[in-house]
């Protein structure tokens, strides 16, 4: 008992609002201090929901969580549940699952199950029988009546497919507004339980269609539901305005979809991983509709406040502890990862907006990370060009940086020189082995792919090369290759050398790569090492030397050969053996150019007014006698 | 002048110039005698100063030409090498239907001053040099063609090994000085280009790559180059290291913002004087003259909208 009491104690925020309701419980979470991890209280979250909806949650975290007790706890209420309904299916499938652990109790019980069966088959022929009646009757609103049971019925007993179609049947006798919006809702909560979200849009539009027949309550239902289902396709911008959307009269009438605990969590979760800081702003935390929602769920509310005040730490801890409460979720556990993902990189990109320069000592307290892992994330999101910055990796601090349009037109200039790795890539997979007499589909790989890593940039690396789905099927049949490119995608540039040698010698047997094979490793090499460099302000040569497996002395030199060709900007600093990163100060020479330009006109001006005059007076000089 | 003793011959000379002149751009005869004068003297200076002049009414074809050239051999001497490159450029391209010998000791002058100002030489002429100067210059300066060639591959022992050969031809030439500054200019491009490359670099390094004989070599020539404003650079002679630093030039200052600004206004009025030219130009009767004949007459093609100027 004292325990059971300690834990419903340490029970804090969440489950007691929801178990109390409003008011009372509010006033005492005001000034609450962050929460650690806890468990999900199951009676609490699942008294939240009702009908099928709630078995379905509480066998998801039955079937989630990694806590045999929590697990037990939840088959229980399961179990006790369905006993209310007549669903026999799941009740059998919930028995084997308990497995006889929870006692005699909760054993299969299959007089109740037969019992069940048999109503079941005798009030589905008087189903039958009445809807036969009214179709030979032609009366359409019993028709309809008639359908509608059939599909309540089935759905009672989990017979979700034949749910839908009865409800879908309905359409054709629906005479008022009213009853389309009725027949929607009750597809929308089968294609819900079924999941399957593609209906969930369609028949909200459908229902959206019919304003009239409206009320708040089903507007705010409907979007919800739309909500969902742009949850579940990833759309989180879309999701969350969505959500934001949801007029707070919803209250307590949807449980047996959603709670309106749960809308607060997803429209506030989506909203800070995909929202800009207006929207953030405009949408989130001013909306007054929405804070009735995020007073149920004071912990996202606060994290909203935090990102917003640039207070991550906090921010990020209450993260921490919801997360996994929130893999417990049923919609929301497949993107909890990709969510947080954004939020954190949204984070470090706001952080660091303001400054001219950062110290990552300082960037990684308020993180609360160490500063190796946060120069990490930081050169992941320098790399995709999400943060125009650059690292100084001695002194570790990183600096914003001007886009150097200059590199950019190199980079170009370079990858438009290699042409036929393109037809190699657009190849499609149907080449197979058709094509025997002039090329092997292995070799269409290794040519394409090849060419593709010594000539091609980042981004065209990535959307051609390794999102190609067509160009996969080709990559299988030489996964060197294949390692080779995602390991120089990730930056792994050892292992992707490493790789390189091996193949070298096999392919300087090839007859039509031998003469190229110097030149593309060469190539490749190159743009390994540029790569490297990119993202950084300063570089230390010991530790580039390791990455690349090589002698600081030689690449000193490889180095230098890449700043001569200017294919990097950057000064080595040979004494202490770190190599600076130089911007191209533009104002300064584009004065110089224009200078230049000035002194070089003026002379070909001069020079040619001389010239003119002297061919005016028709200068010619003869053969005279030499002086 | 033939008194030998070309010293006291400068002034008086200076002031007839001044005095034939009837306008600063004007060109007489007495210009190259002047200019020749002042070499064999060598108050080069003095020269200079007519130099500064721009010339554009030229009388008589000769004395252009010994005015550019013995203008070039002037500048050379004090250093001024890229107003030297324009006149011996002016020298090389001036319109001739015969070779003659100015232009030939012009064109191997050039050749040497454009190594050492620009570090590179281009044998290609400008289009509107005449197709004799084309055809014939590079005949006569073959061996300075080579030179050009060994100065390119950037290594100093070969290029000495070259000039060691060949030393009497360029000390026939009388250009055996100008070829010494071409080697000493060799280094002082190898040090540029590593400015480009590095930010610090030890004196060793410095000396091994250009290829000198020692750090305290190497120390010397940075130093020189430092004090001419050709680096920008600090020596750390406790690690004997050198820092090479960025161009602290800011464009921001009054300086040059009237150096800019007398930039525009000089141009502006080149441009203007460019204008008067080819406004003169298109009513001279010759020209006029050359320029419709090549246009057919009486042809359908009159008929045509397109201005009959732009018929071939």
């Amino acid at each position: 008992m004292d325990a059971e009491d300690e834990a419903t104690g340490h029970m804090i925020e969440e489950e007691e609002i929801y178990v109390n309701g409003g008011e009372d419980g509010d006033e005492s979470k005001r000034h609450r201090p962050i929460i650690s991890g806890e468990q999900l209280d199951i009676e609490a979250y699942a008294a939240l929901y009702t009908g099928r909806t709630k078995i379905s949650r509480l066998l998801f975290i039955a079937e989630k969580c990694g806590n045999a007790s929590m697990q037990l706890d939840a088959l229980r209420m399961a179990y006790d549940e369905i006993k209310k309904g007549e669903n026999t299916q799941l009740f059998r499938e919930v028995v084997a699952k308990i497995d006889g652990r929870l006692g005699p109790n909760y054993g299969p019980d299959n007089a109740w199950a037969d019992a069940v069966d048999r109503r079941a088959e005798l009030r589905k022929e008087k189903l039958e029988n009445e809807l036969n009646a009214y179709r030979t009757n032609l009366i359409k609103e019993s028709i309809r009546m008639g359908y509608n049971d059939f599909g309540d019925f089935y759905f009672a007993h989990g017979q979700l497919g034949d749910a839908f179609k009865n409800y879908v049947r309905t359409r054709d006798y629906c005479t008022t507004s009213k009853h389309i919006v009725h027949m929607c809702l009750n597809a929308i909560l089968v294609s819900i339980e079924m999941g399957q979200f593609t209906h969930v849009t369609s028949y909200v539009s459908k229902a959206e269609q019919s304003q009239d027949a409206l009320d708040s309550i089903t507007i705010a239902k409907l979007r919800c539901t739309a909500g969902l289902a742009l949850l579940e396709g990833k759309k989180y911008k879309l999701a969350a305005r969505k959500f934001l959307e949801t007029g707070p009269d919803l209250g307590n009438s949807y449980t047996e979809v959603i709670a309106p605990q749960d809308v607060a969590t997803y429209g506030g979760l989506c909203a800070l991983a995909s929202f800009d800081r207006a929207e953030l702003k405009s949408k989130v935390i001013d909306n007054i509709n929405f804070r009735n929602f995020l007073e149920l769920v004071p912990e996202i509310r606060e994290l909203i406040n935090d990102f917003y005040t640039s207070h991550y730490a906090s921010c990020l801890e209450y993260l921490g502890n919801l997360k996994a409460n929130l893999f417990l979720d049923i919609h929301l556990h497949d993107h909890v990862e990709t969510l947080y993902e954004q939020i954190r990189n949204k984070a470090l990109i706001q952080y660091t907006h303001p400054f001219v320069s950062v110290d990552l000592h300082m960037m990684a307290n308020a993180f609360n990370t160490s500063v190796s892992s946060l120069e990490k994330e930081l050169e992941a999101l320098i790399t995709n060009n999400q943060i125009q910055a650059r690292i100084d990796s001695h002194n570790k601090i990183l600096y914003a940086r001007h886009a150097d349009q200059r590199n950019a037109t190199f980079q170009r200039v370079l990858q438009t020189g290699c042409e036929f790795d393109r037809e190699f890539l657009e190849t499609g997979p149907d080449l197979g082995n058709s094509y025997t007499e002039v090329i092997a589909p292995q070799d269409v790989a290794t040519y394409g792919g090849l060419c593709a890593l010594a000539s091609f940039d980042r981004a065209e690396l990535k959307s051609k090369v390794i999102d190609n789905i067509n160009f996969r099927n080709f990559l299988e049949l030489v996964p060197e290759i294949r390692e080779l490119i995602n390991d120089f995608y990730t930056s792994h540039y050892a292992s992707c050398l490493e790789y390189l040698g091996n193949l070298k010698a096999n392919l300087l047997l090839d007859i039509h790569l031998h003469d190229h094979v110097e030149t593309l490793y060469e190539q490749i090499r190159n743009k390994a090492l540029i790569q490297y460099t990119h993202p950084f302000v300063s570089v230390d040569l010991h530790m580039m030397a390791n990455a690349f497996n090589t002698s600081v002395s030689s690449l000193e030199k490889e180095l230098e050969a890449l700043i001569t060709n200017n294919q990097i900007q950057a000064r080595i600093d040979s004494h202490n053996k770190i190599l600076y990163a130089r911007h191209a100060d533009q104002r300064n020479t584009t004065f110089q150019r224009v200078l230049q330009t000035g002194c070089e006109f003026d002379r070909e001006v001069r020079s040619m007014l001389l010239r003119a005059n002297l061919i005016k007076h028709e200068f010619n000089l003869k053969a005279s006698r030499k002086h | 002048m033939l008194l030998e003793d070309p010293m006291r011959g400068v002034a008086p000379m200076l002031t007839a110039l001044q005095k034939l002149q009837y306008s600063s751009e004007q060109l007489t005869t007495l210009h190259p005698d002047f200019l020749l004068l002042c070499l064999l003297a060598k108050c080069y200076k003095t020269g200079l100063s007519i130099l500064e002049d721009d010339i554009f009414e030229v009388d008589q074809p000769r004395d252009f030409l010994l005015y550019c050239y013995y203008g070039g051999m002037i500048c050379i001497g004090q250093k001024k090498f890229s107003k030297a490159l324009e006149l011996l450029h002016s020298v090389v391209t001036a319109p001739m239907s015969v070779l003659n010998a100015i232009a030939i000791e012009a064109y191997k002058k050039y050749i040497l001053v454009s190594l050492i100002h620009l570090g590179q030489f281009s044998s290609s002429f400008p289009k509107y040099t005449s197709s004799v100067a084309q055809r014939n210059l590079k005949n006569f300066s073959q061996p300075y063609l080579e030179l050009v060639n060994s100065y390119c591959t950037g290594k100093i022992s070969e290029l000495e090994a070259f000039v060691q050969a060949n030393n009497e031809k360029f000390e026939s030439d009388k250009n055996l000085g100008l070829v010494k500054q071409v080697v000493s200019s060799m280094y002082k491009r190898n040090i540029q280009r590593l400015t480009q490359t590095y930010l610090t670099l030890s004196l060793e390094d410095i000396a091994n790559t250009v290829q000198l004989n020692s750090a305290k070599e190497a120390e010397m020539h940075v130093l020189q180059m430092i004090q001419d404003g050709e680096i920008y650079a600090t020596i750390n002679q406790k690690d004997g290291m050198v820092r090479f630093l960025e161009d602290p030039e800011q464009y921001k200052t009054c300086e040059m913002i009237e150096l800019i600004d007398s930039s525009i206004q000089r141009i502006m009025m080149l441009s203007r004087k460019l204008t008067d030219m080819d406004e003169q130009l298109s009513c001279d009767p010759l020209y006029l003259g050359k320029a419709g004949r090549e246009r057919q007459r009486f042809d359908f093609d009159d008929f045509d909208t397109v201005p009959s100027k732009f018929t071939v």
